[in-house]
């Protein structure tokens, strides 16, 4: 056709005038070159540098969790549980699973005691974190609640329960104060030695023997490799996983028998009891009253709780038993006469008049009988609890050889028991006066110290630790918690020993009979079992001399103290108890001693010798640990 | 209609590189969207299907017939392009969809293939040699109505490919290389003033920067970059294997499926497979500029070239941002993308060319 044949033509003539086919050709050149610098890129980033990018491919894969070991339990000395780790139940909302929560929440929200609302409300306030993570909507629920979510999952998309573990405390209130608690590491904490290798999240022991054996406890972290998505997701296993090591059991010096016996006699009542082993230092039973429950600890307790407890006037954190300095009044007459026979400014018969009282560096000091004792002994003296007597040795001792003799017997300095926060106490010196106070000690001082006043403070556990050694011819015993190895000696290196058994033996007598015979302590009385105390009172209110305690208000009574060792013969067991304005030691703190020493003597003779051995408590206790009890 | 002078001038090499690159395509797009699920990779073998016979059909009919339909092409797509800017509910905050049902059409792709007929018809019509200045403002009118109306969604990367578009065509019609360095002069004056001038949106301003400095924020804007870097980087020369590689199936890739896809690639089977699908592409390249210089006339030529214009910047373009070598556009790679409207479209306009190289010796 010609009008083709026509147009062929002129795009030919067009095709020449404008160099079309070399314009292509630069076109193509310079898609080529393009392509071909993408093909030298594509090289370098994959080929050259691949080892690098792979790397950071890896990285961005590849994360390390945590798996938490389980903790150990923590046993009594007879194996018997004290803490374990229970199942709990969270209940949870799956967001990537529930296209329309309102419906499953409405349902859930009565049986987890709250509103829609406020579960709309967290819903919402979840809705910047990843939506993989599930939503808690009620922790640590009940297992009639976990129960419900479970049975009803059909009508409950998205909803379910999910278990973890939590510290469980059998006892309770019992024991809080020595087994302590756990939570959440804190900041702080991190940086302590103590803490070491922990990190961030990690439950640890934050008081009490959770904290002292808080490492194996603990056990070891697992480490679990996984591979995550960008959304952190995680989707499946990588190589090299590392299972936890579980925590180790803590087996305790504690008798539960004993420690259950000092908590119900304590009740209502305030203050502090300590039952040592004077042959291992074997704690067998601690208290501190008032006690909380340390199973809030392990809980996601509320703000009003901790100031609860913070803020109680009776100071429920503080552990009485360690933590508290006391005046001892005359639960330590006994260390004075242990001084004077060692000192030798008395023997057993060395008697002194007791007129009611006695002038003394130009002061009259009172004794608490104010028609006075006459003619006392020694023996004598500490049956009655002369003042006057023991005024009277202090002024021959002189305040040095009273401190020093305090010393011996582990008061004002700690006595090593293996948790944290022991007070050191206060054994008054000159140059203790002089550091503290700008001021000299005047002899008049010595005279308030002789009879357990002025400024010396002791701690409940100080007292049992030094009626210890008066009962164990002065071996001063370090007292511990954990069950097992060498009992080790309390005394400082050098210092051991230096109180003669022959003397402490009138020392040892006389207690007998405060119990015994006519005296304060009768209420500790065992038949048969012999034992040995000596009651004290505090001073509370500067004025409360001389005045029935019965007349004063509570909190103005005296501390009660009773302090001993059991029995008079072969002793194997020293005690210290206050009850804080309990009035006097033989009425109110002596009966606690009397229902412990009950139960201590029961268990010695269900387990005549000691020990308790493995067997099927310690498999118990491992099922427990593992959280199938 | 088919003759068989045409069907020995049949280019099968042009088919089976079309065929590779959609194969390749494919596989990636079954591996990045494998664990993501919502059917992607069946919708994409059925768009594949709708592709194939529009390819078809488009062989079938003389180019000629369809340069006669240019011009109510050309007013439809500009029209609909309209219309969705009016009309069409924002996706990711750009209208450029058309949502009908069970489909999405983006008239932005459609556009092109429109605009490459209609200029193509232009030249055709203009007689006489070199180009006046009144047609170069014809020629850059017909570009520049559809830009601006897609660059309005906003959509830069749909909008992007008309640029070479224009250029080529310019280029072409025999334009003067002094003019033409003028020209390229005052485009190079104007990045400035389009950067600093209000012109780029600040998220666009920003793809410009982590671009530039890709780990200046590795968690925010410059995410994307440096993934792809990384995936691209770990293939290693053999790739982690299909189905293996960690960034695109745990996704870290973000739209590994569409503007990514060849980040999967280079990162599942390697330096050898990125090498093998930048070979496909400049085959097909090759092809097209075969069918141009080929043509029995400026019809065809300039459809071809047009085609090998629009498909090749897309192809530079995605290519260059999977290798961080430019800024975030949110260009597609042809035949590899997820994604109906432009598989459709490429299908179409390979067929276009495939035609135009059919019929070169028909008179």
């Amino acid at each position: 056709m010609t009008p083709d044949f026509k147009h062929r033509v002129e795009y030919k003539e067009y095709v020449e005038a404008t160099q079309f086919s070399a314009r292509i050709t630069v076109l193509s050149v310079f898609v080529g070159a393009v392509f071909f610098s993408y093909l030298l890129a594509f090289y370098y980033l994959q080929v050259v540098e691949g080892v690098r990018y792979t790397e950071m491919a890896e990285a961005n894969r590849g994360r390390q969790l945590v798996l938490a070991p389980p903790r150990g339990a923590i046993l009594d000395r007879y194996s018997r549980l004290i803490a374990r780790n229970r199942p709990a139940f969270d209940v949870v909302l799956d967001r990537e699973h529930a296209a329309r929560p309102e419906e499953a929440l409405r349902l859930v929200a009565p049986a987890l005691g709250t509103s829609v609302d406020d579960l709309m409300l967290a819903l919402r306030k979840a809705s910047v974190r990843p939506r993989h993570e599930p939503l808690v909507l009620a922790s640590d629920v009940s297992l009639a609640v976990a129960a419900f979510v479970e049975a009803r999952s059909a009508d409950l998309p998205g909803i379910s329960i999910s278990m973890g573990m939590k510290r469980s405390y059998q006892e309770g209130k019992s024991g809080s104060h020595y087994l302590g608690y756990v939570g959440e590491i804190g900041k702080g904490m991190l940086d302590n030695p103590e803490f070491e290798g922990s990190v961030q999240g990690d439950i640890v022991g934050k008081t009490g023997v959770e904290r002292a054996y808080n490492r194996e406890l603990h056990g070891v972290r697992g480490q679990r490799r996984v591979v995550v998505n960008s959304g952190g997701r995680v989707m499946g296993d990588l190589a090299g996983s590392i299972p936890p090591v579980p925590g180790i059991d803590i087996r305790l010096t504690i008798n539960l028998d004993m420690q259950r016996e000092l908590d119900a006699a304590f009740g209502d009542m305030v203050g502090a009891g300590v039952f040592l082993d004077t042959r291992s230092g074997d704690v067998l039973a601690i208290t501190s009253r008032p006690g909380y429950d340390p199973n809030y600890f392990a809980r996601r307790f509320t703000r009003q709780f901790w100031k609860g407890l913070v803020e109680d006037p009776l100071k429920p954190l503080q552990n009485r038993a360690i933590q508290s300095g006391y005046s001892p009044g005359s639960t330590f007459k006994p260390v004075m006469a242990a001084a004077a026979l060692e000192e030798g400014v008395a023997v057993p018969s060395t008697t002194i008049f007791c007129g009611g009282s006695g002038v003394f560096y130009g002061r009259r000091f009172l004794c608490h009988e104010k028609s006075g004792h006459g003619y006392v002994n020694m023996k004598q003296a500490i049956q009655v609890s002369c003042n006057v007597y023991f005024y009277t040795l202090g002024s021959r001792l002189g305040i040095d050889s009273v401190a020093k003799y305090a010393k011996l017997f582990g008061l004002g300095r700690r006595t090593g028991l293996d948790i944290a926060n022991e007070a050191e106490g206060l054994v008054p010196t000159p140059e203790w006066k002089m550091k503290t106070h700008k001021d000299r000690w005047y002899p008049s001082e010595t005279t308030s110290v002789s009879i357990g006043q002025g400024p010396l403070l002791v701690t409940p556990l100080q007292m049992a630790v030094a009626q210890g050694a008066i009962a164990m011819d002065g071996r001063r015993i370090r007292p511990r918690l954990r069950a097992g190895g060498q009992p080790a000696s309390g005394a400082a290196e050098g210092d051991a020993d230096v109180i003669g058994s022959r003397s402490l033996e009138v020392v040892r007598q006389a207690e007998w009979a405060v119990v015994n015979e006519w005296g304060t302590g009768t209420r500790a009385k065992i038949e048969g079992r012999d034992v040995c105390g000596k009651t004290g009172t505090a001073q509370v209110f500067a004025g409360s001399a001389g005045v029935k305690d019965e007349d004063l208000p509570p909190e103005m009574r005296d501390h009660a103290w009773f302090v001993g060792f059991a029995p008079l013969g072969n002793p194997r067991i020293s005690f210290a108890v206050i009850v804080e304005h309990g009035g006097h030691g033989g009425t109110t703190a002596a009966p606690i001693v009397q229902r412990v020493l009950q139960k201590f003597f029961e268990s010695e003779e269900k387990a005549p010798h000691a020990e308790p051995s493995a067997g099927s408590q310690v498999a118990d206790a491992a099922a427990a640990r593992a959280g199938n009890l | 209609m088919l003759q068989r002078r045409a069907l020995g001038t049949f280019d099968w090499v042009l088919v089976a590189a079309m065929a590779v690159a959609t194969g390749l395509g494919l596989l990636m797009l079954y591996s990045a969207t494998r664990l993501s699920g919502g059917g992607l990779f069946q919708r994409q073998v059925m768009w594949l299907a709708v592709a194939a016979v529009v390819f078809v059909i488009t062989v079938a009919v003389d180019y000629r017939f369809w340069a006669g339909l240019a011009v109510p092409a050309y007013a439809l797509c500009c029209g609909l392009l309209l219309l969705v800017l009016i009309s069409a509910r924002a996706i990711s905050g750009s209208r450029s969809w058309f949502e009908l049902g069970f489909f999405n059409l983006q008239p932005a792709e459609a556009a092109k293939l429109a605009t490459i007929l209609m200029l193509a018809r232009y030249v055709e019509e203009k007689k006489g040699f070199g180009l006046s200045s009144r047609s170069l403002m014809m020629l850059v009118g017909i570009v520049g109505l559809p830009v601006f109306l897609i660059a309005a969604q906003p959509d830069l990367g749909s909008s992007l490919p008309f640029l070479p578009l224009l250029f080529v065509v310019v280029v072409l019609s025999g334009i003067r290389w002094k003019l033409l360095m003028i020209l390229g002069l005052v485009a190079a004056l104007m990045i400035p003033m389009v950067y600093f001038g209000g012109v780029l949106k600040p998220y666009q301003k920003e793809r410009v920067l982590t671009f530039l400095d890709p780990l200046s924020d590795p968690q925010g804007a410059g995410w994307q970059v440096l993934q792809s870097r990384i995936a691209v980087g770990s293939g290693g020369l053999w790739g982690r294997g299909l189905l293996q590689g960690s960034q695109g199936q745990l996704e870290f890739l973000p739209e590994s499926h569409t503007d990514f896809i060849m980040s999967v690639m280079a990162e599942e089977i390697g330096f050898a497979g990125a090498a093998c699908a930048l070979i496909v592409y400049f085959v097909l390249f090759s092809r097209i500029v075969a069918a141009a210089r080929s043509a029995r006339d400026r019809l065809g030529a300039y459809i071809a070239m047009g085609v090998a214009a629009v498909l090749c910047s897309q192809a530079i373009l995605n290519i260059g941002v999977i290798l961080g070598l430019m800024p975030t556009t949110g260009v597609p790679l042809p035949l590899m993308s997820y994604g109906g409207s432009s598989l459709v479209t490429t299908y179409a306009a390979l067929g276009l060319v495939l035609n135009v190289r059919m019929r070169c010796l028909v008179n």
